[in-house]
């Protein structure tokens, strides 16, 4: 019997909710869809809710806000709140320019293995160039590591491109401890117009995707700040959105759920 | 009360003022202004100051908060003595704000106070909330209020409010208590406060930020904010900016650690105006009442 290790993870959802009445849209979230399997506890870090719809590759941002309300719920119990409020009053956490997603738990690397980056679209100018860090440190002796990859023009405009290689691999004969990871597209600027995000998928060491389905964006680098949760959750459990729009026109919202998912890990002691 | 019986809390305090600076000249704050009329230690955490956009006019700039550059600061407290000798800028004085990017529109975040100690709120106990619009002209749309927290196993808690129907210019308002009361079986630990107006998209801070007031006060035990006149959300929260303008405003000064504002005692605030304009300034004293 063996330990566990943290495996990053990320539900996202795409809502649409009608416009010029108050009958809410509603999302669930369920993190037994985990494509992973074998869960055993989750902890939510954080939620990202934006308006918008899931361009592709290179798109820019130009959505600002409305009248879109929201509670939730987590883990089956009540609502947090009876009544809806602003879902941007929720945010609690910072998006500085360049984000970092951060994870409560490690997730270990091992000696031999590495880490697949997937860009869902390769960059049309050199001005898109994307670069992923993850940075961790080594067990043994607690010394910092960073795996860094960058794509700059080595494929076709549009074709997908896989970033492995040394600099992905854990570069020690030891295991290393990963605590977050960071992104950056060349190009970003502050305000709406200058934002881009790449899809992104990210693969572990047996090929087990850290999302589920496609490429992403907006998982590593969301547009707005995220609603902190930091709550432990069974794999059965749920976080449930309802979403009323209070415009006249029907509003698109991606929900995104984020955090570490306990996966039994043979190699580590319990 | 399980809270009065408890050896001691900490309770957040904001005390404000409004002065008009007159040009060229030097102004002290009223003596009475940031005195300590508690019988409890208050730990002092920042002082911040925000202009008056609605009045402000060149150099001053309003999507700045209005404050102006050339305003020099001095303070003591009594029994101390001066904290510096010579006046300084603001802009030397305070800490640079916390900018936080996002790429949603500049403008759509709530502004979030983070107490630094969390505050423990009572079962059966809630919050009251007082807005008001000063801006003199404009309605305000549908504002929000959150405070957020834990329970005791670590549970998230938000309290909310809302003032759904907006306000109109110089109206004042209690907000809807729904979910303002702590209705867990426990009592809560609140650690963030946020303020938000639903659809601030405009170019100024001064649709945002500046007109929206606010009194939080606690149904039960010390007030949070004891003044009589709700308090600007840039001085409540000044660390909080989504927009990096040219900066004077919102500015805070953040005490060293460990200053404290004794029963009977207070801070003495002094502004000097260096410019030919006439200036207002909202300036507010935030800390931890330490209650026994």
């Amino acid at each position: 019997m063996g330990g566990v290790n943290f495996l990053p993870f990320a539900r996202r959802q795409d809502i649409t909710v009608p416009g010029a009445t108050t009958s809410p849209g509603r999302v669930s979230t369920r993190l037994t869809d985990l494509s992973a399997g074998g869960g055993l506890q989750a902890h939510i870090n954080d939620v990202i809710i934006f308006q918008g719809t899931d361009t592709s590759a290179g798109n820019q941002f130009t959505g600002d806000g409305g009248d879109i309300r929201m509670r939730m719920a987590i883990s089956g119990k009540n609502y947090l709140t009876e009544n809806l409020y602003d879902y941007r009053v929720f945010q609690n956490g910072i998006r500085p320019q360049c984000t970092v997603w951060k994870w409560k738990r490690p997730y270990r690397l091992y000696p031999g293995e590495q880490l697949y980056v997937l860009e869902g679209d390769a960059p049309v100018s050199e001005n898109e160039d994307y670069s992923i860090l993850f940075s961790g440190v080594r067990v043994v002796d607690r010394e910092p590591i960073m795996l860094h990859a960058t794509e700059m023009l080595s494929e076709a405009p549009g074709n997908p491109v896989i970033l492995s290689g040394p600099t992905l691999h854990c570069p020690h004969d030891t295991p290393i401890d990963l605590y977050s990871v960071s992104s950056h597209v060349w190009r970003v600027e502050s305000g709406a117009g200058g934002f881009f995000s790449r899809s992104i998928q990210v693969f572990g060491p047996d090929d087990r995707p850290w999302w589920q389905g496609r490429t992403w964006q907006h998982v590593l680098d969301p547009p707005v700040a995220p609603i902190i949760l930091d709550v432990d959750l069974d794999p059965t459990q749920t976080i449930t959105f309802e979403f009323e729009n209070h415009q006249t026109a029907s509003d698109t919202l991606v929900v995104i759920v984020r955090g570490t998912i306990e996966v039994n890990d043979p190699r580590r002691e319990g | 009360m399980k809270q009065a019986i408890q050896r001691g809390y900490i309770v957040p305090r904001w005390l404000h003022y409004s002065a008009a600076l007159p040009s060229e000249a030097t102004t002290e704050l009223p003596p009475t202004t940031f005195s300590n009329t508690t019988m409890y230690r208050w730990k002092l955490v920042g002082l911040s100051f925000v202009g008056n956009p609605t009045t402000a006019s060149a150099p001053y700039d309003e999507a700045d908060g209005g404050l102006g550059t050339r305003i020099l600061l001095e303070l003591g407290k009594t029994g101390c003595g001066d904290m510096n000798l010579v006046p300084a800028p603001l802009t030397a004085f305070c800490a640079p704000p916390g900018l936080i990017r996002q790429h949603m529109g500049a403008y759509n975040l709530a502004y979030d106070v983070h107490l630094p100690r969390p505050y423990r709120l009572p079962r059966d106990s809630g919050l009251e909330v007082t807005v008001r619009n000063n801006n003199g002209a404009a309605n305000l749309p549908e504002i929000t209020f959150l405070a957020r927290g834990v329970d005791p196993k670590g549970y998230p808690v938000v309290l909310g409010g809302v003032v759904a129907e907006g306000l109109e210019p110089g109206n004042q308002v209690v907000m809807d208590s729904a979910d303002l009361y702590n209705k867990g079986k426990t009592e809560v630990y609140l650690d963030r406060f946020s303020f938000k107006v639903v659809d601030d998209k405009g170019t100024t801070w001064a649709e945002g930020l500046i007109p929206v007031s606010y009194l939080v006060n606690p149904t039960t035990g010390e007030n949070f904010m004891p003044g009589p006149t709700p308090i600007p959300v840039g001085n409540i929260a000044p660390m909080c900016r989504v927009y990096d303008a040219s900066d004077e405003g919102p500015r805070v000064y953040t005490f060293p650690p460990n200053t404290y504002l004794y029963p009977r005692q207070r801070l003495g605030v002094k502004l000097t105006n260096l410019t030919d304009a006439d200036q207002d300034i909202h300036v507010c004293l935030f800390g931890e009442l330490e209650v026994q």
